[in-house]
């Protein structure tokens, strides 16, 4: 039955464990949040072939499982450009690049919500397209879809012990090696559960804060 | 033709034209906005455009604005094209360097405003100064101060376009193109979206500017005794072209043609 000398034996290993998991996520979401925008700007570019070929791999990256990226990349591709990358690495660019195809939606959606004519009163100040996107429409398009990035960061962190299968010693990795060293599982997986809980918890409140200030703020 | 040849030669012995247009064509699908479109304007006329709903007046000024690109013809600021660019012997499309440059010549006032809602109304009139121009901040807001003082609006400067009625952000809109220092200022229908008791204040300003100030004014709007006021010239359009192009006195008082009497019968009797 449950032991609480193994809770304190498990812990420490479970908590570097911790550690990996929210740099692979916050690496993750920069990523996500970087590359999703990228695909949401192209995707309105006036060059067909671009916002076409945008769309598409977007789409392809959509419609496949995280877990065939993560062994493609990882098992494939690694060995074709040399083992450059550490596992935590591929699994930060695999995660990122698999999210920012869902952020790009999030970031079309803002994109699409702030009003025609801004787009023509930039243009007739003169302000290139660059400053109109920095100063102009991301200003307005960003702050309402904040709680919606956020929701993908919590979907993203429950997602991330999928990294346990290319090595990467992250929470669940680290639980599953204590149970296979030390025959006990009840513990470390109820840790790891628990703690996944929490954390989701934690990111809901801060998403729902959000949703809050930024409702304040654009109304 | 030979009207055209002969314009072309009476032209040449004046002093070129700030603006001028040529054959100006566009459509939207099947709806042909522009059909041919010419005139010739001087540097700091007041031109007042009326005319019908769908006559083309806006699709004008949103061309020349280079907000939208017309399917032929010609649009010239002193002589050099906005659309196309010298190439050796022939044009080309502008590129994007041409266009911009072009574009510093004029301003733009919209109908619907169109500040910018996350700026404060100072911050609406030195954006572009500063990144366009490269103008530095303190320049930026003295010149910003200055502009809202001219509209009425400096005791706003730190407030935001919502907290603004539409007659205040028109006048702030108005500052804000201002603050560019274009040598054309184009007004589409900068009266048409605001309450008939907040017209008057924005009207005050557009008059003070007329009087004051040599930029080439276009107006498009419907307020035809400010038209009669403060314009040099009006040019009615009809179908895609201008119908009549005289002083204000002539086009209200005598106009020649059947199209323009109806019309001003509707909208005075209105």
């Amino acid at each position: 039955m449950w032991k609480w000398e193994v809770v304190w034996q498990v812990l420490p290993h479970i908590l570097s464990g911790l550690v990996v998991t929210l740099e692979a996520v916050a690496g993750g979401m920069v990523l996500a949040l970087i590359l999703g925008l990228l695909w949401a700007v192209l995707r309105r570019s006036k060059q067909r072939w671009l916002s076409w070929s945008t769309w598409g791999v977007v789409e392809f990256i959509r419609s496949t499982p995280l877990l065939v990226q993560l062994f493609f990349v990882y098992f494939v591709m690694i060995d074709m450009v040399g083992r450059g990358l550490s596992p935590l690495m591929t699994g930060i660019v695999v995660l990122g690049v698999h999210y920012s195809c869902y952020t790009a939606e999030v970031y079309r959606a803002g994109l699409d919500g702030v009003a025609k004519g801004q787009w023509n009163a930039a243009k007739a100040l003169n302000l290139t397209p660059w400053q109109t996107y920095r100063y102009v429409i991301l200003p307005q398009a960003i702050p309402p879809i904040l709680p919606n990035l956020g929701n993908y960061l919590i979907a993203m962190l429950k997602e991330a012990p999928l990294l346990s299968t290319i090595t990467v010693l992250e929470v669940l990795n680290e639980a599953k090696i204590f149970g296979n060293e030390h025959y006990r599982y009840l513990e470390p997986l109820t840790i790891v559960g628990v703690l996944f809980i929490f954390l989701s918890l934690l990111a809901g409140l801060s998403v729902e804060w959000l949703r809050k200030r930024t409702a304040a703020m654009t109304s | 033709m030979a009207t055209q040849a002969h314009r072309g030669n009476d032209v040449m012995n004046e002093t070129p034209p700030q603006l001028r247009v040529r054959d100006l064509q566009k459509s939207y699908g099947n709806n042909a906005v522009l059909r041919g479109l010419n005139v010739d304007i001087q540097a700091g006329e007041k031109i007042a455009i009326i005319g019908p709903s769908g006559s083309g007046k806006s699709t004008l000024l949103r061309i020349l604005m280079t907000l939208e690109a017309p399917n032929s013809g010609d649009i010239q600021i002193d002589g050099e094209s906005i659309w196309t660019m010298p190439n050796g012997d022939g044009n080309k499309p502008a590129d994007e360097a041409h266009m911009r440059r072009m574009r510093s010549r004029l301003g733009m006032v919209f109908q619907h405003f169109f500040l910018f809602p996350h700026l404060s109304v100072r911050q609406n009139l030195t954006l572009a100064p500063r990144l366009v121009n490269h103008v530095t901040s303190e320049i930026a807001d003295e010149t910003a101060m200055q502009l809202l003082e001219m509209v009425g609006m400096e005791a706003k400067a730190d407030a935001f376009p919502a907290q603004l009625s539409g007659g205040q952000k028109q006048r702030v809109a108005i500052a804000r193109a201002l603050a560019m220092q274009p040598d054309i200022m184009l007004f589409d229908e900068v009266t048409s979206a605001l309450d008939p008791e907040l017209v008057h204040e924005v009207l005050a300003v557009l008059r003070k500017l007329a009087s004051a100030s040599d930029m080439t004014m276009l107006l498009v709007t419907h307020e035809m005794n400010f038209a009669r006021e403060i314009a040099d010239r009006v040019l009615f359009f009809d179908g895609g072209v201008i119908l009549e192009d005289g002083p204000p006195e002539e086009i209200f008082t005598n106009p020649t043609h059947q199209r323009t009497q109806e019309f001003l019968k509707t909208v005075l009797e209105a």
